[in-house]
Order: structure tokens, then sequence, then C-alpha cells
């Protein structure tokens, strides 16, 4: 009984080595063009990007917490996002009102 | 044997990849050996010290600087480095590690669990009052507050690229730039 439960040991401790991801987040700035639920298109230069903000997104603004129904159309917006399930995912949101 | 062997083999059929989460099985039984390998005496240990308060804003700045690159600010592992880890760091305001005892989340700070990502830190012993006052904020995270979280931040460590990047993102964001910050990862 004790070799087996080596070998179980064995086998789920090698399979327990950790590996970190390589790449930096994305970094999504400009300004907030459209908010459909949990999707924020952000534009910039014309091009459109559209980022899926989760409830583990933080909220940033002028140096103090923020909030997901702070955030308007036409705000300045630097998302640090990652790529998951092929879609940008906000890990972290900042915005300003208007540009200022 | 036999039930070892299948165990086994379903196990490393999932590959070696620290993309592919572990399945059931495989966090089950590493779940009840890293249970397994705590001794009684280190599960009753009890803090040296009283969870002042001046402890708990030391150790949040401890944690900002040390723990929070893989553990989050929050405690949620939500960060660039625990995403990519495998086994994942846990979310240390859920109960799995909330209901562990206050030695056994002062023996995994200190003694590190082999074979994750977790290091081990401070001196060998019970008595390092550091990792006593980590031990306290742990148990504080699930009611931490935003303003605490974006105090963090700034405890956060950052290089002085990350610095420069920081800069040209505040002045994006207060209108003073137009053109996107340089950044490390890829600029959207």
């Amino acid at each position: 009984m004790k070799r087996i439960l080596m070998v179980v040991l064995v086998a789920v401790m090698m399979m327990a080595i950790p590996a970190v991801a390589h790449g930096n987040m994305d970094h999504v700035l400009g300004t907030v063009s459209k908010i459909a639920g949990n999707v924020v298109t952000v534009e910039k230069d014309g091009v459109a990007t559209e980022v899926v903000v989760t409830a583990t997104t933080s909220w940033e603004t002028g140096g103090k917490p923020g909030k997901q129904s702070e955030l308007k159309v036409g705000d300045r917006v630097v998302i640090h996002a990652m790529k998951m399930g092929g879609k940008e995912t906000a890990h972290e949101v900042r915005y300003a009102h208007g540009g200022k | 044997m036999v039930c070892a062997g299948a165990a086994a083999g379903v196990i490393v059929a999932g590959g070696f990849s620290a993309r592919n989460r572990p399945g059931k099985l495989e966090a089950r039984l590493a779940g009840w050996a890293l249970r397994a390998s705590v001794p009684q005496e280190q599960r009753a240990l009890k803090a040296p010290i009283a969870p002042l308060p001046e402890y708990l804003a030391e150790a949040r700045e401890h944690y900002a600087d040390h723990c929070a690159g893989c553990h989050g600010n929050n405690g949620s592992g939500e960060t660039m480095l625990g995403r990519g880890l495998n086994p994942a760091p846990p979310d240390l305001r859920l109960d799995a590690t909330q209901r562990k005892t206050d030695g056994e989340l002062y023996g995994i700070i200190q003694n590190g669990v082999r074979l994750s990502g977790m290091p081990g830190f401070g001196n060998p012993g019970n008595g390092d009052l550091e990792t006593w006052k980590l031990v306290f904020f742990l148990r504080h995270l699930p009611a931490l507050t935003a303003e605490e979280e974006v105090e963090m931040e700034n405890a956060n460590p950052i290089t002085p690229a990350e610095l420069k990047e920081r800069q040209a993102e505040d002045a994006f964001l207060n209108g003073e730039a137009d053109q996107p910050a340089k950044a490390k990862g890829k600029v959207r």
C-alpha cells in the first residue's frame, strides 16, 4: 500500500513542475468608443480594440480606486490586458474622464 | 498497483505544459498530499504576537513588495505570473486558504511548497515575526479595501523602464500626450 501511494505521489509531484508564461501584457490605450456589457471598445487612430472586463479587473482613476460603472464613452483609458480564449481580457483599467 | 498505474497514466496523458490546468484527480491528489505533509504540531502553532494594526500595515507593504507579483495585491492570483504558473497560485481570499490554520499558513510562507512556484521565505524556525505578520495580512485579504489596493500598487516592485512607462501612461490619460506610451508589451 505504501509503495502504491509513493508511485501516485511521485506521479502527482512530477505533474506539478512549475513553469512561468513568457511575454508581457498588452497595453490597450485610446478613447472608449463603446461599452456593451462587459466589453469595452477602445479606439486609437481609427483602430478599434475590444477588451473584456471581468470581476477580477481592477479599476483606477486619478490614483484612486475606480468603478466599472463610472467608465463612459469618450474617456481616455490605459488597459493592461492578456489574450485569454482569443479575447483581450483586462487585468487593470485606468481611465480619465474626457481626457482629463 | 494497477490503480496507481492508471491514475499516473491519466495524469501523464494531460502532458507537461504549464498551459494545461491540472485535472480533478491530479488536483485532488496534490491537495491531499500537501495537507498530509503538514505535521500536527505545525497546524497547532499560534502567532507569538498580537495582530496589531501597525503589523498589518507593515505586512501589507511587505506582501505588495514580495508576494503580489504572483498572488496579486488582492490575493486573487490574477497576475501575469500567477496565470502562467501551474499549479496556479490559489485565490488566497477563498475558504481553501482561509480555513487553513495560522500554523499551516506560516509553514507555507516559511518553507514554500515543493514542486510549485511557491518559494520558502525567511529563516527556518517558528519565530519569524515578519512571516507571522504576513499571516495576519492573509487573514485580512477577504476584507481588503479598494483604497488599500491602490496604496499597495505604490509598494509593488517597479523597474525604471516600468516607471517611465507609467509616467507616459499618466501623461496620456491626462491629455498631455496624444501618442501611446512606449510599453514593454504590445501597444494597440
